[in-house]
């Protein structure tokens, strides 16, 4: 689960996109990624709106969007379990 | 203990019979709560905690949940499971596996899963658990005897994790000098560089083995929390059927409701719902208990006790406290409505659909709860505001939350919209409650200029939708009236009593009282905005104690000029019976109004008397509506003041007051002159 998460952070996703392209439940994408960002390892890079076509209009907070702390993943930690290491 | 808005609570309720606040959305319980019952011969403490999705404590409400679970050592856990959302709460459940306490997993809203069409197998994962694994639906009462029954033999689970051997041996060393009941647990914790409390004997093998994974190039937490979510995930999939494809009824109704551009229309129609239905229902019985009070008057009249007696129970008494009381059905159906909303899910929604506009007007989205809190009393909204971040952010929430119409200031708008718009009182309220929300609002936003931008974060989570039982809002409503009726009598008894007796001081012409002097000296000030009569500006300074005082000040200071009429004890019975027929032909009627179809039973003519006919003579529409809307805006009550300043410093708490008035006077000026030139 987690592997998975850190490598499609690569790029910043919604945790809504990372729950439908990882197959996951999206309450544990959620959960895991309000785990991962209270010690550090990813954050909030801000609100994905600039796609929808009724922003102007629209009463919704938008949706956080993930990316990987920078700096934050230790040196020489891997990723655990089977996934790839993050990058440095 | 369980994940939030799991039905912790609820189940608590259903299992002892106990008045737990319940609510569809994350975080209703924010502090440790007990019951107690009896079960199997044995007296049971049950104790409600925090929902919270993992034991690491990032929030006060979760840091409380795993404080109770380290240290109070209970004498079994009931893990509240919400069975639509396995995976992600086994997370906890196996965290509480490690604890080592005995436990019992209550598999609850399982009828939630079935229409999702997840099919549960709740053998298998109590095969899997090794404890005890009851469904149940709690707000139905389903499962809870097996619940009580199970929980009287729980069974101390075992490992369920396997973590990585490195991190296993990690843990077995560190647990051997660690002499806690919970040692699995605290050693994972502790490898895992939580905000752990490690005795001293340990921490030079907790070092040992921090340095060993470092060196290995483990990151014990991720390989923790990455073994925990596996686990959970296989176990899921052993006792949870796939769910079946196509939308649930929440993402058909959100798709509808969180619409970009249909979805505050709908918000609005469903709160002039709320408003058409509190008053439809309500008013047959506020005219029954208009008629009790009127009959009560008569008999008080008739007995023929001393001038003064008779004055201080027919006219302080029954004409004060009463006229309030009369009001509590009002209170009872807009509680009703609002639980509804509440309950099942609506509520949560409309936070989430005010987001842009709370943001567009420098407050946080979140800040939108404790506005909302705000219409049932302002003073725990204000204490609300502690969830949000930032001392402006909650001070720019703090100040817009007295325009929020609280349900003290429902009892006069319902007074006076029933006299001067019978037929648009629904509207005028839901008028109202808009105006107010609207100038918070404006607040804030002028708010926002002077001091720093948000930095709340706006994301929140929505609940699903539920169906609330009619026990469960019938409770909720009846507990909220009584908590106005229990914190209002003491307040209103007090101010009934002061003015009473300042207007019989000197005894007779009332205009000439103490009280009719000091009214008349204030008169100048709302003369124009269409308020003349010295019985209605008197009303407006009791009013700053609490606004639950207005009502009952205007019944001693109207009723107490009328020459109340003797009644026998048939008279008044006779009375009495007709008032409970006309009240029960009413609500009859109110369904059929509800869709404006015609009325199934004909009501008699309503012939104004008492208060409202007396009112109706004293000030024109223009000036009712001016009246209104001066309470509406003006301060709230002593409690609201004193809690901006214990919040916010008594500067705060001040300008707060200083800038309520001076809006109250304009807008109610506004209001006159433009209503009495239509």
């Amino acid at each position: 689960v987690i592997p998975e998460i850190l490598e499609a952070l690569r790029q910043p996703r919604t945790a809504r996109d990372l729950a439908g392209e990882l197959g996951l439940p999206l309450g544990v994408v959620e959960d895991v990624l309000r785990l991962l960002a209270g010690r550090g390892y990813v954050r909030a890079a801000g609100i994905d709106c600039h796609a929808c076509s009724v922003r102007a209009l629209c009463q919704g907070s938008g949706e956080k969007v993930w990316c990987l702390a920078p700096g934050a993943w230790r040196t020489g930690s891997p990723a655990p379990g089977p996934g790839p290491a993050p990058p440095a | 203990v369980g994940n939030p808005n799991t039905g912790k609570s609820t189940l608590i309720n259903a299992l002892s019979g106990a008045d737990l606040q319940v609510g569809n959305w994350s975080g209703t319980t924010v502090e440790r709560m007990e019951a107690h019952f009896s079960c199997g011969g044995r007296r049971v403490t049950l104790v409600d905690l925090p929902g919270t999705y993992s034991l690491s404590a990032t929030t006060p409400e979760e840091a409380l949940a795993r404080r109770e679970l380290l240290e109070q050592r209970p004498d079994v856990v009931l893990d509240v499971v919400d069975a639509g959302n396995l995976e992600r709460n086994l997370y906890l459940t196996l965290e509480l596996t490690e604890l080592g306490h005995p436990l019992v997993v209550v598999l609850n809203l399982v009828d939630e899963a079935a229409e999702k069409g997840i099919t549960l197998d709740a053998a298998a994962l109590e095969r899997e658990l090794g404890v005890p694994v009851v469904a149940t639906v709690a707000s139905r009462g389903q499962g809870l005897a097996e619940v009580a029954a199970r929980a009287l033999h729980p069974a101390l689970p075992g490992p369920q994790v396997s973590y990585p051997p490195l991190i296993e041996e990690a843990v077995g060393e560190l647990a051997r000098s660690l002499e806690v009941p919970h040692r699995r647990w605290l050693a994972l914790a502790a490898l895992a560089e939580e905000e752990v409390e490690v005795p001293e004997a340990a921490r030079p093998v907790l070092e040992k083995w921090r340095h060993r994974l470092r060196e290995a190039g483990v990151d014990a937490f991720l390989e923790i929390a990455e073994a925990r979510y596996r686990r959970a995930r296989d176990l899921a999939r052993a006792a949870a059927g796939e769910a079946r494809g196509g939308h649930g009824l929440t993402e058909r109704l959100d798709s509808l409701v969180l619409h970009p551009v249909l979805g505050v229309p709908v918000f609005l129609a469903g709160f002039f719902v709320v408003f058409r239905f509190t008053y439809l229902f309500s008013d047959p019985w506020v005219e029954f208990a208009g008629a009790v009070q009127e009959v009560l008057a008569g008999w008080i009249g008739a007995l023929g006790l001393p001038r003064l007696v008779r004055s201080f129970l027919a006219e302080g008494l029954v004409g004060g406290l009463g006229t309030v009381l009369a009001f509590t059905p009002v209170l009872f159906f807009l509680y009703l409505a609002l639980s509804f909303l509440e309950s099942s899910g609506f509520l949560a929604r409309m936070a989430f659909l005010a987001d842009r506009v709370m943001k567009s007007v420098g407050l946080p989205g979140r800040g939108f709860l404790p506005l909302l809190l705000g219409f049932g009393c302002n003073v725990p909204a204000l204490y609300a505001t502690r969830t949000l971040e930032g001392f402006h952010d909650r001070l720019r929430v703090a100040m817009a939350i007295p325009f929020m119409a609280c349900s003290a200031r429902m009892t006069v708008f319902a007074l006076f919209a029933a006299v001067f718009f019978p037929r648009q009182a629904d509207l005028v309220v839901f008028g109202l409650y808009l105006g107010g929300l609207s100038l918070g609002l404006l607040t804030a936003m002028l708010l926002s200029h002077l001091t720093p931008p948000s930095v709340t974060s706006g994301v929140m989570e929505l609940p699903p939708y539920r169906m609330p039982t009619a026990a469960v809002l019938l409770r909720l409503a009846r507990l909220r009236t009584m908590d106005f009726v229990r914190g209002a009598g003491g307040v209103i008894l007090a101010a009934v009593l002061v003015v009473w007796l300042l207007l019989n001081v000197p005894p007779g012409d009332l205009s000439q009282s103490l009280y009719g002097r000091l009214a008349g000296a204030l008169g100048f000030l709302f003369r124009p905005l269409g308020i003349e009569d010295w019985r209605l500006v008197g009303a407006l300074v009791p009013g700053f104690v609490a606004k639950e005082v207005v009502v009952g000040t205007l019944g001693v200071s109207y009723l107490g000029s009328q020459a109340g009429t003797a009644l026998g004890l048939n008279e008044g019975l006779q009375a009495l019976g007709q008032a409970l027929v006309a009240a029960l032909q009413g609500t009859l009627n109110a369904f059929p109004a509800m869709v404006g179809l015609p009325q199934l039973v004909s009501a008699p003519p309503e012939v104004p008397g008492g208060l409202p006919g007396a009112l109706s003579a004293s000030v024109s529409p223009a000036g009712a509506l001016a009246y209104m809307t001066f309470v509406l805006l003006y301060t709230p009550c002593v409690a609201t003041m004193a809690a901006q300043a214990r919040e916010f410093g008594r500067r705060w708490a001040a300008a707060s007051a200083a800038w309520q008035l001076t809006l109250a006077w304009l807008a109610g000026l506004l209001v006159y002159q433009v209503g009495s030139r239509l």
